[in-house]
């Protein structure tokens, strides 16, 4: 009887962890589908017919100190070592030495296109995306803390109100704000400057509200205790509030730095030259409104996103309970 | 509370001081070859972009007095709002790519004139009258006010699969509507991809060949407007202030793509899904813009045509799409000397044909057609002379600021028209249609007739 009990539960865990698996499975399938992306060839990007790179055969040239690879179907030996091919970018036949033939299957170069593809190259939008980013979440976790506290633990005049107009400012679509908030850099003087790119987004709403709800469950007695033992107001919170409250506080620094990683409309606003620009940027350079240059774009968004996948790995709990916390996706 | 209020006047006085220290319109600035700054702020990227700064790096060594400082600005929206943003804060590039809306919305709407007049240069300049006629007319406002000079206009062209086409014995693509659906109709019926032999096959030779479609389109009010006019239809009164999508020439034209789903021979996509498509050999026929040829055709291995948009039964018309090229006010003499010198040289015959060769755009003057490596691109490169051949019968849509809002509306009404036929509803097409552009004219009307009210106020 017991034997069987455990068998059920055995098979039971056995039939969750096949489910998991699948959807695991399919939740990577984007990821999959990236990758091979980008390792094709831009005429096999859109063959339906085969999920891996194949062989393919290349025309390897050098003109003018430059080396030139286009991809080609060989039509006919000819002898003499020559070989008839179609050129597959403008499909046009001519014959070629053979010795320029080279088979390759997967195309790595598609990575090293596109790093340098863009203006200065993507190391300096990844500098300044870090940068950024890491900025923007340390100044909007603090002020995120600060404001809380003051939310949860102080008496002050017109406290409610002033939380409710705090909470209103998040149904203000970001759009309707980009003029406004443009003119009042540019007076400023800081357009072009990291400091457009930071100094906007170093208070969020939303992280005031997450840590306002978290803080709002700690015991009041614990603050009254801690000021009749002498501690300080500053010393409760850093000594006492922000150790307990570390799994929100970790969860507003994800969503802030994922925020900042994934933001394209903002860099492209508020910078101009190529220098400050941010790794977004740099992808919107393969896909315009004519057409996009697939596996250029799936190699660079590879790399662009292999820091999240980092940061996923090593936060992983912490992506989980925030979204369980908050009801966002990251 | 003394430490607080004096805090709050200092924290004050830093915002007040920081408020009054950005600086106005920029200075001239020079590089170490004495050559001037021009800023030059673009959404062109991709190849595009690569032909864009290529040419940009050319002019700035074919000449030791300017130098061209080109902004990428990722996208047509994005470089829309930023140029406007600039303008409120007086602090604009020297020359900028856009559309005509935006010429509207920075010189006659709001009763400023933020761009120059660049009359005076074009009186001095013997390219004008090169110009096509449809660019001369879609730079220039009321008054006979040139604001810009033409820079990147394409036009739609039809690619079809050959390979596809031979196997229904047809030698050449459709050349007007009803041929493209009949064409589209039988390939529909009669051909297939087979997947082991990876090409179109006839499907009476193949076993279980997958479907293949006539015709795909992304629902955009571009063809449907070329097609209206065709017809015989008109999209606007003169003064752009009512707009005729319900008339029956309209009807007429949205019911071509209706009659498509209904029968099967065509279906929509997403975007530029249909690009994809075409490419997969998934579809026969797509329409899209020239340019996209400089996308796709790397990605093509199989064999195709690229001609003019079909034609249609009452005028020889097509609409041109693309940006201008314009300076702004204030930037001073000295920089809208090189702007000047920089957009002229754009439209030169040389650099306007060696941009169509590289890019699928078409070249802005007559002249350009000329030359000896134009005459040759035009005979022998698949999809050069498809969009030339339309520059003699260009049209342009309405040019107001509005317009742009008139767009989404009728887009959106287009994509529910589909939508209901997609979903197989019992309505009547032919009621379906009329209801829902007899909604859209609506609301455009109004939305027109809100903007010459505002227009009129500030003029």
């Amino acid at each position: 009887m017991v034997k069987s009990h455990a068998r059920q539960k055995q098979f039971r865990a056995l039939l969750v962890h096949f489910f998991l698996s699948i959807g695991g499975l399919l939740m990577c399938f984007p990821f999959f589908w990236m990758v091979l992306t980008s390792l094709k060839s831009p005429q096999e990007v859109l063959r339906v017919d085969h999920w891996f790179p194949h062989q393919k055969a290349f025309y390897v040239s050098v003109q003018k100190g430059k080396e030139s690879v286009r991809q080609v179907e060989i039509l006919e030996n000819l002898g003499d070592s020559r070989v008839k091919v179609r050129f597959m970018d403008r499909n046009v036949i001519e014959q070629v030495e053979s010795a320029g033939l080279e088979h390759r299957q997967f195309l790595w170069s598609n990575y090293e296109k596109a790093w340098n593809k863009v203006q200065p190259s993507f190391t300096r939008y990844f500098v300044n995306s870090f940068v950024i980013a890491v900025v923007t979440t340390v100044g909007q976790v603090t002020t995120s803390i600060l404001a809380a506290y003051a939310f949860v633990f102080f008496v002050f005049p017109f406290k409610n109100l002033l939380f409710t107009v705090f909470l209103a400012t998040m149904m203000i679509p970001q759009e309707t704000l980009l003029i406004p908030n443009y003119l009042i850099l540019s007076e400023l003087g800081w357009i072009d400057t990291y400091m457009a790119l930071i100094v906007p987004w170093l208070a969020g709403v939303f992280g005031i509200f997450m840590l306002r709800q978290f803080f709002a469950q700690i015991p009041r007695e614990l603050f009254d205790a801690a000021m009749i033992d002498g501690c300080s107001k500053f010393g409760f919170l850093f000594k006492i509030l922000v150790p307990l409250s570390l799994p929100p506080i970790i969860t507003i620094s994800i969503f802030t730095f994922l925020g900042s990683w994934n933001s394209l409309l903002w860099p492209l606003i508020v910078t101009n030259s190529q220098e400050m620009r941010t790794i977004q940027v740099g992808l919107s350079y393969f896909s315009q409104a004519e057409g996009t240059e697939w596996e250029l774009l799936m190699a660079a968004s590879t790399f662009c996103i292999l820091p999240l996948i980092v940061l996923y790995i090593f936060a992983q709990k912490y992506f989980v309970q925030g979204e369980a916390a908050s009801g966002l996706k990251g | 509370m003394r430490m607080r209020l004096t805090i709050l006047i200092a924290l004050t006085l830093v915002l007040l001081a920081l408020w009054g220290c950005g600086p106005s319109q920029r200075a001239d600035e020079f590089n170490k070859k004495g050559q001037l700054k021009i800023v030059f702020w673009h959404a062109m990227g991709g190849p595009l972009g690569d032909v864009l700064n290529g040419l940009i790096q050319d002019y700035n060594e074919s000449q030791d007095k300017y130098y061209i400082h080109p902004e990428f600005m990722g996208r047509y929206d994005i470089l829309e709002q930023k140029i406007i943003a600039s303008v409120m804060a007086g602090r604009t590039p020297d020359v900028a790519q856009m559309y005509e809306g935006v010429t509207m919305l920075l010189t006659r709407d709001e009763g400023e004139e933020s761009l120059q007049a660049l009359n005076p240069w074009v009186e001095k300049w013997d390219g004008w009258n090169q110009i096509f006629p449809a660019f001369q007319e879609n730079s220039t406002y009321d008054n006979g006010i040139i604001y810009s000079l033409p820079f990147n206009k394409s036009f739609p062209v039809l690619m079809s699969n050959r390979e596809i086409l031979k196997l229904i014995g047809k030698k050449n693509p459709p050349g007007n509507w009803s041929e493209l659906a009949s064409y589209a109709k039988e390939i529909h019926e009669r051909v297939g991809y087979d997947k082991e032999l990876r090409k179109p096959v006839l499907k009476s030779q193949a076993q279980n060949p997958e479907d293949i479609m006539g015709y795909a389109f992304a629902v955009d009010p571009w063809l449907f407007e070329v097609m209206l006019l065709q017809n015989g239809g008109q999209m606007a009164n003169e003064e752009q202030s009512e707009v005729y999508f319900n008339s029956e020439f309209a009807r007429e034209s949205l019911n071509w793509f209706v009659k498509g789903v209904q029968e099967g021979w065509a279906y929509r996509t997403e975007g530029y899904n249909h690009q994809n498509e075409f490419g997969a050999q998934k579809v026969a026929f797509i329409i899209t813009s020239s340019v996209s040829q400089k996308f796709m055709q790397k990605k093509l291995n199989f064999d195709f045509a690229v001609t003019p948009v079909p034609s249609g039964r009452e005028r020889e018309v097509s609409i041109m799409s693309g940006t201008n090229v314009a300076i702004f006010e204030g930037i001073g003499e000295a920089r809208t000397g090189g702007a000047w010198d920089f957009i002229s040289w754009l439209n030169s015959p040389e650099i306007t044909s060696k941009w169509a060769r590289n890019t699928f755009y078409v070249p802005t003057r007559r002249d350009a057609l000329q030359r000896p490596e134009m005459q040759d691109y035009y005979k022998n490169v698949e999809g050069a002379s498809a969009s030339i051949d339309q520059l003699e019968i260009g049209d342009m849509e309405p040019r107001s600021s509005a317009w742009y809002r008139c767009r989404i509306i009728l887009r959106s009404y287009m994509e529910k028209v589909i939508s209901h036929i997609e979903k197989g509803d019992d309505e009547n097409p032919d009621s379906l249609i009329k209801r829902y552009l007899d909604m859209a004219t609506k609301r455009m009307n109004r939305e027109l007739s809100k903007y010459h009210i505002k227009r009129k106020s500030s003029s």
